[in-house]
């Protein structure tokens, strides 16, 4: 009898153990199902957000507290690397003389541009970036896995931020493209990297002729600029920027002009009808501490982030 | 013959449970994933080597699993999976806490055995835990359409993943094993005392 009754109870014992992994295991697959059926204003996306809004704070602290460990590990890695960083320093000051020819001919195109399509308030050292105003963030997380190549920093809506506004970071050249904001909350807001998979960026090389393209990341870390037909131009070091241009009605989320990177090679079969054109972006933004984002003002800017 | 409707520890695994005598220390599981997760998504990310970063959440499960069982251990991966997505700017919902929640309830089964004397096996497992997660993230994301070279994902992501979270588990596992003492399988029920 008494083996019997522990028979029983350990039984019964295994049937509800593996009755909760089930449910676990069923609420695990509706949850991811629900997640990429919703859109990005579900409750799920909702659900997501409002954590991020708890935790920032958190992170926000975590992050600051660890900025003196992240120094020293820097500046270990910099001894390490201290050689290696004077030859590429070297081969920056000969690239940087280069570039220095190269901004005569831009500015001269950049004045066409302004006078065209309102570029010129996009440099306007007022106003920002050409109807946008500048809301800087500190990178308070990052993402967990190469997959995604995003971060969460310190702004949000609170500060005027919108989903799909346009994220820079300052380089040597000045202001590059680095990431769209892609999700926001009162106090935090999701950057997804332009060597995101799964972000694109309408993008055009000004010394080609402006040809129409899409910038898209290849391998982690790495774009492409596709689209670009065989005859456009393209050489070696061209600048890539945003196009801004709209297609099928609708407007680009980026102005135009935002430096992307530069290229870093062309190359076409004969039979094919577009050149395969890859891109060097100017910085790695994964290992900046602040992004700046820009918050559209103008009605122009404000209806490139409303996607129409 | 009476009944309990409380959770409560049907074991031993091993003879006498040296610490926490007076409950499941449910309280503390519940401690270390909140940790877990606040430290995955707010210090690891910054412990980098190449694209790799260590994955405390792997050993934090296993450790809970090992010493509280199949449930325990499914139900915390599964809260620290969720969390993690929750905060962590990852795409997805769900996908982490499936992982974690087959590691828990895996991991699980071997609570019923005698206790390793090292922290050998451990940490072994917690190894194989982070492998496992690393490997069922890449088929999911293969599943949406995202590619990585196979070389990048081995080299650059996975081995340096696997060995951060191999370094870093040992102190994971040793302050777990403080917290909750000895083996014991915990598990809601209602059965014979």
């Amino acid at each position: 009898m008494a083996v019997a009754a522990t028979t029983g109870i350990a039984r019964r014992r295994a049937n509800v153990r593996r009755a909760v992994i089930a449910v676990l295991v069923v609420a695990c697959l509706a949850i991811f199902t629900g997640y990429f059926r919703e859109s990005t204003g579900g409750p799920l996306h909702g659900a997501q957000s409002t954590a991020a809004s708890v935790v920032a704070p958190v992170q926000e602290v975590a992050t600051k507290a660890l900025q003196p460990f992240r120094d020293a590990w820097g500046w270990a890695n910099s001894l390490k690397d201290a050689r290696d960083r004077a030859a590429a320093l070297e081969a920056e000051v000969a690239d940087l003389r280069g570039l220095a020819a190269d901004n005569a001919v831009r500015d001269q195109r950049l004045a066409e541009f302004e006078s065209l399509f309102g570029v010129e308030a996009l440099v306007d050292p007022k106003t920002g970036i050409g109807g946008y105003t500048p809301v800087t963030g500190l990178v308070v997380t990052r993402s967990i896995t190469d997959w995604y190549r995003n971060v969460r920093i310190s702004v949000g809506s609170s500060k005027g931020v919108v989903r799909n506004a346009p994220v820079v970071a300052g380089t040597g050249r000045g202001a590059a493209l680095v990431g769209v904001v892609t999700a926001v909350s009162s106090d935090t807001a999701d950057v997804a990297f332009i060597t995101d998979g799964r972000t694109e960026v309408g993008a055009t090389i000004p010394a080609a002729g402006n040809p129409p393209g899409l910038v898209q990341s290849t391998t982690p870390g790495q774009l492409k600029l596709t689209g670009v037909p065989r005859a456009a131009p393209v050489k070696l070091n061209q600048d890539v920027v945003t196009s801004g241009f709209m297609v099928k009605g609708l407007p680009s989320i980026y102005p135009r002009g935002l430096p992307i990177g530069r290229v870093s090679s062309v190359g076409s079969q004969e039979v094919d009808v577009q050149q395969t054109v890859q891109v060097t972006p100017y910085l790695d933004p994964r290992n900046l501490a602040y992004l700046t984002v820009l918050t559209p003002q103008s009605p122009e800017a404000k209806r490139r982030a409303a996607g129409g | 013959m009476s009944s309990d409707l409380g959770t409560r520890a049907v074991g031993p695994a091993t003879a006498i449970p040296r610490a926490r005598a007076g409950g499941s220390g449910l309280g503390w599981v519940a401690a270390m994933v909140l940790v877990a997760v606040l430290l995955e998504v707010s210090v690891m990310p910054y412990i980098n080597v190449a694209d790799g970063i260590p994955d405390i959440i792997a050993p934090t499960i296993v450790v809970v699993a090992l010493l509280r069982g199949s449930l325990v251990g499914a139900v915390a991966g599964f809260s620290a999976g969720l969390l993690l997505e929750l905060t962590a700017p990852v795409g997805t919902l769900g996908v982490l806490a499936l992982l974690y929640l087959i590691v828990g309830a895996w991991c699980g089964r071997y609570c019923e055995r005698e206790e390793s004397a090292g922290l050998l096996a451990p940490l072994a497992l917690s190894v194989v835990a982070a492998l496992c997660v690393q490997l069922g993230y890449l088929a999911f994301q293969l599943l949406l359409g995202h590619h990585m070279p196979a070389s990048e994902f081995v080299g650059r992501v996975l081995f340096p993943t696997l060995a951060l979270t191999a370094l870093l588990s040992p102190p994971v596992l040793l302050i777990a094993r403080r917290l909750l003492g000895a083996p014991r399988v915990v598990e809601p029920y209602s059965v014979i005392s």
